[in-house]
């Protein structure tokens, strides 16, 4: 049966699937899953959204809150935290305990995504210079693990932001406090959002987009590509076996395309503000 | 980085409201009624097992993997060992819980271990040797009852996954207010009340749990511990009817 | 085996959960897999249908199937798939795959030790000229080990090396018993070779590849992957049927 070469020789039977020109999940080379987003789901954060691509999901959830900024950092500049949490229910490999290297290094990637697109101007989460900012911390957590965690992390933060209302806040300079009303809410200015495609490479070849967990594990390399509007805001393959610059020209292409597919669902998304799905 | 300033307040609410003379509460309900449940298994299609639990704001999603080969720290030669964690989500709750939510924390670890002995009363161990069952809960959002709500999604997760059971777990908070037993506490409740969590075993009306906050007087003990009887036996049927739907779902898709 | 009946017609989804009383534990009910005796009643523990078998001695097996994949562990006599992972002269550890015709989900972990590789001249064995890490192998699972490890065996004409890889990375063809070739340089390789047509191994890798349907394994088999007829000892090549 299929069943017993995935385990025995899974190399095998994804080499016999890919001369086909198919995957095992009956997906083509250049076929991603289907995406759903759904905002808003959880009322007590400041924004969330929820985003699913096959069997991955990551829920995404924003809480702001007000700090004075340090004396040595700017004072007229907000934060932007975002953290995502691979957890143990996401996959039977991962263990309890403290966040591991590969969530801390998409949490990394996370924040420097967003500052390489220019989304989000941070001197809007200014309310008083010197005195009152807004901290955004962004949490993520992967409920269920099936390859390409970062793609879906970055769709989930990006729609959690246009789902995000700050409460109105004012800096009241005769008594030096802060007024808050947090039943005034406004939504964000956000410029074009970074979205991300990731590519997983085999033979040094060929390309498949959106790599599923056991994909994942089989490539020899694997690249992302991240996008805003029409400029491309990151470039990343580590590692893994070395791609010719045709294939690294196919891949900017898949990616710009998928890219342009996510946008137009996350536009969708923010129109209609319900639940939005898309291939 | 910066000094905290400000959070969102959680605004405290005195008692005389929380249970108007008419007898309704804040929410509309009355003493004895249950919030609105919905509950989901089979949601996560790589875990072995999986539940999404509402009730009233409460989110919890429960998974389970296993029974698989156990670690050597944790492997019983006889019997399955089971392994619980409780997480709640950093922006579940109406506080500030910058850092406190996460798994890492004395109150999480508290009650994964009562997770871990509530259960430990229900799966069938013995028929599982030397593997290990982890059952993880995550909660998504906190408005009070979450202890229970993590019990309940729980079991749903234990029976997706086909675990050997004996009988259902179903949890429900309870209080006392105004000498006026309530059911399936709210966050404005809990902060009003004090609060007991009670877990049933409905076949056999064994209690496998039993954890109070606060104080009550004892006199009170009896008639609460009735309404929180018959509260889990509205949660049995409740989780009963959504495994059957589920059950007669999957089968007819084959 | 008698066929059972499950309670209900056929069409009818009668299901129990767990903690349902399904009847008394008399002389003629008898509890089965996913059932638990209690205060002289039969209860479920599993959410699925009920299932009656006769017995030979005129009882009745009351068993509750879930329909899906039942989590199973490994069992003193069953037959398993491993992959080998480590290898030294004095034992072998490995990971086990598929129970008989189940894949796990999670692996367990195997040891074979040297004087269970085979059923004759059993100290005289050298484990590097019987098995390679990453070869997969048959073998049946003795006990359920002391600390770390399920105690597998081999001393049986089925059970060995199923799949192997040669040096050069190509699928090795078993020529006899002890001994496997490369297809692609030639080379012979030592192995305790499983006792299976090799007919079966190449029809397998190719059907996998295209969707159509499969044929049924044979009913003696015994392993999940290929059909094992059990043969005499002499060792000899079995023809392609």
């Amino acid at each position: 049966m299929a069943a017993d070469m995935r385990a025995i020789q899974p190399e095998s039977l994804y080499k016999l699937h890919l001369e086909c020109e198919e995957r095992p999940d009956g997906r083509k080379l250049d076929a991603a899953r289907t995406t759903v987003v759904t905002r808003g789901g959880i009322t007590t954060a400041d924004g969330s959204a929820f985003c699913r691509s096959g069997h991955t999901s990551v829920l995404c959830g924003i809480k702001a809150e007000v700090c004075t900024p340090a004396t040595d950092a700017p004072p007229d500049r907000g934060w932007v935290v975002p953290n995502l949490e691979l957890p143990a229910l996401c996959h039977h490999r991962f263990r309890p305990g403290p966040p591991s290297e590969a969530a801390q290094t998409a949490s990394a990637q996370l924040l420097q995504l967003l500052d390489a697109s220019g989304a989000l101007d941070r001197t809007q989460l200014c309310i008083e210079a010197g005195q009152a900012v807004w901290v955004l911390y962004c949490d993520l957590i992967c409920l269920s693990h099936d390859g390409n965690v970062l793609d879906v992390a970055l769709l989930a933060l990006s729609a959690a932001l246009t789902d995000l209302r700050l409460p109105s806040a004012e800096w009241d300079a005769t008594e030096e406090r802060l007024r808050v009303k947090p039943a005034q809410r406004t939504p964000l200015k956000l410029g074009p959002l970074p979205l991300a495609a990731t590519l997983a490479v085999f033979d040094k070849e060929t390309l498949v987009l959106d790599p599923a967990g056991d994909e994942e594990m089989l490539c020899e390399a694997s690249v992302t590509v991240a996008w805003a509007g029409d400029s491309m805001v990151l470039l990343d393959k580590t590692g893994g076996c070395e791609l010719s610059l045709e294939a690294m020209d196919r891949c900017i292409a898949l990616s710009k395309k998928r890219s342009l597919e996510l946008k137009k669902l996350l536009d969708c998304c923010t129109q209609s503000g319900e639940v939005e799905k898309g291939e | 980085m910066c000094a905290y300033m400000w959070a969102p307040p959680f605004s405290a609410v005195s008692t005389m409201e929380l249970l108007s003379d008419q007898g309704l509460r804040v929410d509309g309900r009355r003493a004895h009624e249950l919030r609105n449940v919905e509950c989901r298994l089979g949601v996560f299609g790589r875990a072995d097992g999986s539940a999404y639990l509402e009730q009233g704001n409460t989110r919890v999603l429960a998974t389970v993997y296993g029974p698989h080969e156990a670690r050597a720290a944790q492997r019983r030669h006889d019997v399955a060992s089971i392994n619980c964690q409780y997480r709640q989500a950093v922006f579940s709750g109406w506080e500030r819980g910058r850092r406190a939510g996460g798994g890492g924390d004395r109150r999480a670890q508290e009650l994964g271990a009562l997770l871990q002995n509530t259960l430990e009363s229900v799966v069938l161990v013995e028929l599982y040797p030397r593997s290990q069952i982890d059952v993880y809960v995550q909660v998504l959002q906190a408005d009070g009852g979450t202890y229970a709500t993590c019990v309940n999604a729980a079991t749903l997760a234990l029976i997706d996954a086909g675990v050997a059971l004996r009988d259902y777990v179903c949890a429900c908070s309870a209080s006392v207010l105004r000498d006026q037993p309530l059911v399936d506490l709210n966050s404005l409740e809990t902060s009003g009340a004090p609060e007991l969590t009670a877990a049933l075993l409905p076949r056999s009306g064994r209690l496998p749990l039993l954890e109070m906050s606060q104080r009550f007087h004892v006199d009170k003990l009896g008639e609460l511990l009735d309404v929180a009887e018959t509260a889990c036996r509205d949660v049995h049927t409740i989780l009963n009817r959504a495994v059957r739907r589920h059950v007669s779902a999957r089968s007819s898709e084959k | 085996m008698s066929q059972g009946s499950s309670a209900g017609s056929p069409g009818e989804a009668i299901c129990v959960v767990p903690g349902d009383c399904l009847c008394a534990a008399d002389d003629k009910h008898v509890a089965g897999k996913g059932t638990i005796e209690r205060s002289g009643y039969i209860y479920s523990c599993l959410v699925g249908r009920v299932y009656t078998q006769q017995q030979e001695d005129k009882t009745e097996l009351v068993e509750v199937r879930t329909g899906q994949e039942q989590n199973i562990v490994p069992t003193a006599g069953s037959v398993v798939t491993a992959k080998v992972t480590y290898v030294n002269p004095r034992f072998l550890r490995c990971e086990i795959l598929c129970i008989g015709e189940t894949v796990l989900k999670h692996k367990f972990r195997g040891m074979l030790k040297k004087e269970d590789v085979r059923a004759t001249e059993r100290d005289k064995v050298k484990m590097y000229e019987c098995f390679r890490p990453g070869d997969v192998i048959l073998a049946k699972v003795v006990s359920l080990g002391d600390a770390l490890s399920y105690v597998l065996s081999t001393a049986e004409n089925e059970l060995g090396v199923a799949l192997a890889h040669s040096e050069a990375g190509a699928l090795m063809v078993p020529l006899s018993w002890a001994e496997m070739r490369c297809p692609l340089t030639q080379a012979r390789e030592l192995r305790k070779v499983a006792k299976i047509p090799p007919e079966d191994v190449a029809f397998r890798l190719a059907r996998s590849a295209d969707r159509r349907p499969r044929r049924r394994l044979s009913p003696g088999a015994t392993g999940p992957l290929l059909s094992i007829q059990h043969t005499a000892d002499q060792p000899e090549v079995q023809a392609v049927a």
